[in-house]
């Protein structure tokens, strides 16, 4: 997995690439929110385009990322959700959890109303 | 039968994925359905990696992709200490919802039509998943006559036009009998089971109609298979006279008199269902 950041006045955009899958994965990616936190940005959008599947260790990792914010008044949504990935988000029932968008940009004008 | 071995790293899940993917196409899967069956694989190596073997990757991850006529077949076995599926929380409920694991042996039992654990004595877990991957009818179709202590047993060819008997199970438990039953039709990967409904000379509904209604609906929920009931009336004279016709001493009719009726019913619902 790979991870680059973007970001807006107030919304930090975390482009992942690779597989979600859990293993030291996680910390990279809880270390990544904290650092963000800690920059002042609690409005996190994460870009799965160049994530073609996750299994049940990355669902772990984006649920950890979206607790960490939540509990600091934040929020962490998706976008670019692929077919594989909205399919194991709907059995888990995970996506009445995670917001997720088809265009970046209506994903960052709906934090402006959170 | 495709058989791989992993070391315990997570970096393996793609290779699993990709095998997993290219099984599913050689083995005649419908489009759309590989990613879903991928992702339920992905999870039980997932759980054998990471739970079963904690990531020690001096430790083997084993997975068996099979194809048992219409349906496939994936074992991953581990070499850990083994856990008590049952004890693992329900992921979608409420509470557990916004829990960071636990979800693994959930997906799988979503996506899959079967899944099994099977800790060995020495140590080890093994997962099998299994799926129906065809609605036809081009699996075996099994027959019993059923009988209190002995079940007489037929197959047929795949395409479903010959019956051959197929010896007997002697067991009165119907644990044992459902158990046994299950092996046969997974190693000759039986799409569908006939059970030998007796019927009265008059064509009514006999007494031991019911013990046989029973037991085709355990059958039934026990093999995940369709089980039809098929009028057994006579089978087990017309297979006697069989086997008097064919010069059978009274010893060795008794021992196969029963699998051999389990052939003639099968024989009566194949060409019944032929010239339907």
């Amino acid at each position: 997995m790979k991870i680059k950041i973007r970001k807006t006045e107030s919304v930090a955009i975390i482009d992942l690439s690779g597989k979600l899958m859990g293993g030291p994965d996680a910390d990279v990616f809880k270390e990544t929110i904290r650092g963000l936190i800690q920059e002042g940005y609690k409005k996190v959008l994460v870009n799965l385009h160049k994530v073609p599947w996750v299994n049940s260790t990355g669902l772990g990792i984006l649920i950890a990322g979206y607790t960490t914010l939540k509990r600091e008044g934040g929020t962490l949504k998706l976008t670019h959700v692929t077919d594989r990935i909205e399919s194991i988000l709907m059995i888990t029932k995970l996506g009445t959890i995670f917001e997720s968008f088809s265009d970046e940009e209506v994903a960052l004008k709906s934090f402006e109303s959170s | 039968m495709l058989e791989i071995c992993l070391p315990s790293n997570i970096e393996y899940l793609p290779l699993v994925d990709t095998i997993c993917q290219a099984f599913c196409v050689w083995a005649g899967v419908p489009s759309g359905m590989g990613d879903d069956i991928s992702m339920a694989v992905i999870e039980a190596a997932t759980n054998a990696l990471v739970h079963g073997n904690k990531c020690d990757e001096s430790k083997k991850v084993r997975a068996v992709f099979e194809k048992r006529g219409c349906k496939i077949v994936f074992s991953v076995t581990d070499e850990g200490s083994g856990f008590d599926p049952e004890k693992v929380p329900s992921p979608v409920d409420e509470c557990n919802l916004l829990k960071d694991c636990g979800r693994g042996i959930y997906i799988m039992k979503q996506v899959m039509d079967t899944v099994e654990f099977e800790q060995a004595k020495g140590g080890g877990t093994t997962i099998r998943l299994a799926k129906r991957i065809s609605q036809n009818s081009d699996g075996r179709i099994l027959c019993i006559d059923y009988g209190e202590k002995r079940l007489g047993m037929a197959l047929s060819d795949e395409l479903g036009i010959t019956a051959q008997p197929l010896g007997k199970i002697e067991a009165e438990s119907r644990e044992v009998q459902l158990k046994e039953l299950k092996k046969v039709a997974e190693e000759r990967g039986v799409a569908e089971v006939v059970v030998g409904f007796p019927l009265t000379l008059k064509g009514e509904v006999s007494h031991a109609a019911s013990t046989v209604t029973a037991f085709a609906t355990d059958l039934n929920k026990h093999l995940c298979l369709p089980v039809v009931t098929w009028d057994e009336r006579l089978s087990t004279k017309q297979s006697e006279k069989v086997l008097i016709e064919s010069g059978m001493r009274r010893k060795k009719r008794k021992q196969v008199v029963d699998s051999v009726a389990a052939a003639v019913i099968l024989q009566s619902y194949l060409d019944a269902r032929r010239n339907k």
